[in-house]
């Protein structure tokens, strides 16, 4: 292609690409708002409810009309019944930008509620009204987990949390978030956080985290009224269109652009027609790399089961499971042009890698480290050296160490150790912060291959 | 002055629209101009042009964003004045920078097509952009439409002149591979 012709197609991009660019200085400023930590979330939330709840839902014994409820109208039906909506919002964390929003979560999954959602709230002695008012209430729903963008749940399904529930009595659905409730069988893509204390999530960015499964949504059909609210699962259809922006970024990279492309690129790979044929040959990847594992018992989901990597590659994780229990694990790995670059597994029962046990995780960490500093200071290659603050090992941020078997001549078993350096850049935003992989051999201590990002 | 008040200003045929243009936009077509022909004198002229093609599109067209409705009539003006002026020589000017870092994404092959293609390829740049994050989109289309220094990119943006490099360099690589995918020859 001639670039005068891509210069002057540029040339004609709309004029709202435009004018936004020509504001962006302005725009960075107003988005800087101030984020609450998580801790302070919860206080402020409970310090709201008190205030506001009491107000809300408290009802003096003299009949006094509740005036201050803030009340959509219409309310909302939830199993055929109507409830009056009561909306009581806090400040909130809000994501309008998708790197961010990324960042924050700690696991960002597609996938169905399972279940009818339970409840649990909390009621108070309120002395202006003279009765017992709620003033927090928490939703929690089982989710089954399609496929996994980022992080690692660790199970096909988890308990995903959300501050609303419903006052039977009087027919409320009171809210402390802007998500409608998690309804059996409705499918999301879900930017979440770990509550360690309960052990479940909670979604990033109230709203902005919560993104329906469906990649067809076109700003022409929000604005036509296609659709109700609850398909975008917000109770103001103005805020998903608000947010279009970041439902864009979450359509292209994780619900068109990820599974269109791991498709093409299996299928160029192979040459072979399509995914069925194409799940049978990754299998036989496997099969032909790990002959000890069970393909019979392997699971595998070519459209849902795959997750690009931070490392310029695509990646199928395929399980292999007994009774539920995951026992092994294989990645198949594909550079973006389809060429399969390298097969790696690990094993929950390591019978195979018992011969290697002379290298522990604290002496892999180690080899790691004294790696990365002679890297440093050879300084010949694609990370930003000059930037990396790498003065002691705990400036590595080690993700995990996993021992795995690293298919290689020998037939070598590996740690592989994830983690993500320090940069100078990456104190104001840590996306510039490469991750790194470094295979160690776990008898020799040899370092075997580093593959990393460049950080942006 | 609002924008819309000086595009009726046009539309009324009042010559005070081109004074109201020039005292509100004239740095910042300045701007684009000198960015492209790396001239001052050329760039008055070319800004000059501008408000002629404005006066002389007006009626007809009634831009709703009046500033990237001149800016691109400046833009365009310049690229032609600088593709007549460097038949003979290149150098010097950000676009001139610009120009030959998008040599890595894409080369200077002809085909028989290229008018038929110019209109499918600005729908593919328009898809490509509207996919971008709003940091990575101000940066691609900072230095390839309105072919920003890279200090200025880092200095609007807040971040190393390096860390725009590799973002750009990171841009420019994604393109190539959704114009390949696109079925461009590049």
């Amino acid at each position: 292609m001639n670039r005068d012709l891509f210069i002057d197609a540029i040339g004609n991009l709309p004029d709202d690409i435009i004018y936004n660019v020509d504001r962006f200085e302005t725009k960075k400023k107003v988005k800087n708002r101030k984020l609450i930590k998580y801790g302070s979330l919860a206080a402020g939330l409970l310090l709201i409810f008190t205030v506001g709840i009491i107000i809300i839902l408290g009802r003096p014994k003299d009949d006094q009309k509740n005036n201050s409820i803030s009340s959509l109208a219409g309310g909302y039906m939830i199993n055929g019944i109507r409830y009056q909506l009561i909306e009581n919002m806090a400040d909130r964390v809000i994501y309008d930008d998708y790197d961010k929003l990324y960042n924050a979560s700690d696991l960002i999954v597609t996938g169905r509620f399972i279940d009818d959602a339970t409840q649990k709230t909390s009621i108070m002695y309120n002395e202006f009204y003279d009765k017992e008012v709620i003033y927090d209430g928490v939703s929690t729903n089982m989710f089954e987990i399609y496929k996994t963008v980022k992080g690692d749940a660790g199970s096909k399904q988890i308990s995903i949390s959300q501050r609303y529930c419903i006052d039977e009595e009087n027919k409320r659905l009171i809210t402390f978030s802007d998500m409608t409730p998690m309804v059996k069988d409705s499918e999301w893509v879900y930017f979440l956080r770990y509550d360690e204390k309960d052990g479940v999530y909670w979604t990033v960015g109230d709203y902005t985290g919560r993104y329906p499964l469906d990649a067809s949504i076109t700003m022409e059909q929000i604005e036509s009224g296609l659709y109700t609210r609850e398909k975008y699962g917000v109770y103001d259809v103005a805020l998903f269109k608000a947010n279009y922006k970041n439902y864009s970024s979450v359509r292209d990279t994780i619900l068109v652009a990820d599974d269109n492309m791991m498709r093409e690129i299996t299928e160029n790979a192979k040459n072979i027609g399509n995914v069925d044929e194409a799940e049978i040959d990754i299998l036989a990847f496997v099969h032909e790399y790990f002959p000890e594992y069970n393909t019979e018992t392997m699971k595998i989901d070519v459209e849902k089961g795959v997750s690009g990597s931070p490392l310029e590659y695509y990646q199928y994780t395929i399980y292999d499971y007994i009774d539920d229990i995951q026992v092994n694990r294989a990645h198949i790995n594909f550079s973006y042009d389809g060429q399969l670059i390298f097969v790696q597994g690990s094993h929950n029962k390591i019978d195979r890698s018992k011969d290697y046990d002379k290298i522990d995780e604290n002496k892999a960490l180690n080899i790691a480290y004294s790696y990365l500093i002679e890297e440093k200071d050879r300084n010949d290659d694609g990370l930003p050296w000059n930037y990396i603050i790498l003065d002691t090992s705990e400036d590595m941020n080690v993700q995990c160490a996993e021992k795995m078997v690293y298919r290689t001549d020998e037939d070598t078993v590996a740690w592989m150790v994830e983690l993500i350096l320090k940069t100078e850049e990456g104190e104001k935003d840590s996306m510039f912060n490469p991750l790194v992989h470094i295979y160690i051999d776990a008898a020799e201590g040899k370092v075997l291959n580093m593959n990393y990002t460049d950080g942006e | 002055m609002e924008d819309k008040d000086i595009v009726d200003l046009y539309w009324k045929r009042d010559e005070n629209a081109i004074k109201l243009t020039q005292e509100k936009y004239e740095k910042y077509l300045m701007k684009i101009a000198v960015n492209i022909l790396g001239d001052y004198q050329e760039s008055e002229q070319s800004v000059n042009d501008t408000y002629l093609a404005a006066w002389n599109s007006m009626p007809d067209n009634r831009p709703d964003i009046l500033s990237v409705y001149l800016g691109k009539i400046t833009r365009r003006i310049s690229i032609s004045i600088h593709r007549m002026k460097n038949r003979i020589k290149r150098g010097g000017s950000e676009f001139d920078l610009s120009y030959e870092e998008l040599s890595d994404c894409m080369a200077d092959k002809n085909s028989p097509g290229d008018e038929l293609e110019a209109k499918e390829l600005e729908r593919e740049i328009v898809s490509f952009v509207r996919a971008l994050s709003e940091t990575e989109c101000f940066m691609f289309v900072s230095r390839y439409y309105h072919f920003d220094s890279i200090k200025d990119i880092s200095m609007k943006s807040g971040k190393s002149e390096n860390a725009v490099k590799t973002i750009l360099f990171r841009l420019r690589q994604k393109l190539k591979v959704f114009l390949t995918k696109k079925g461009y020859v590049v």
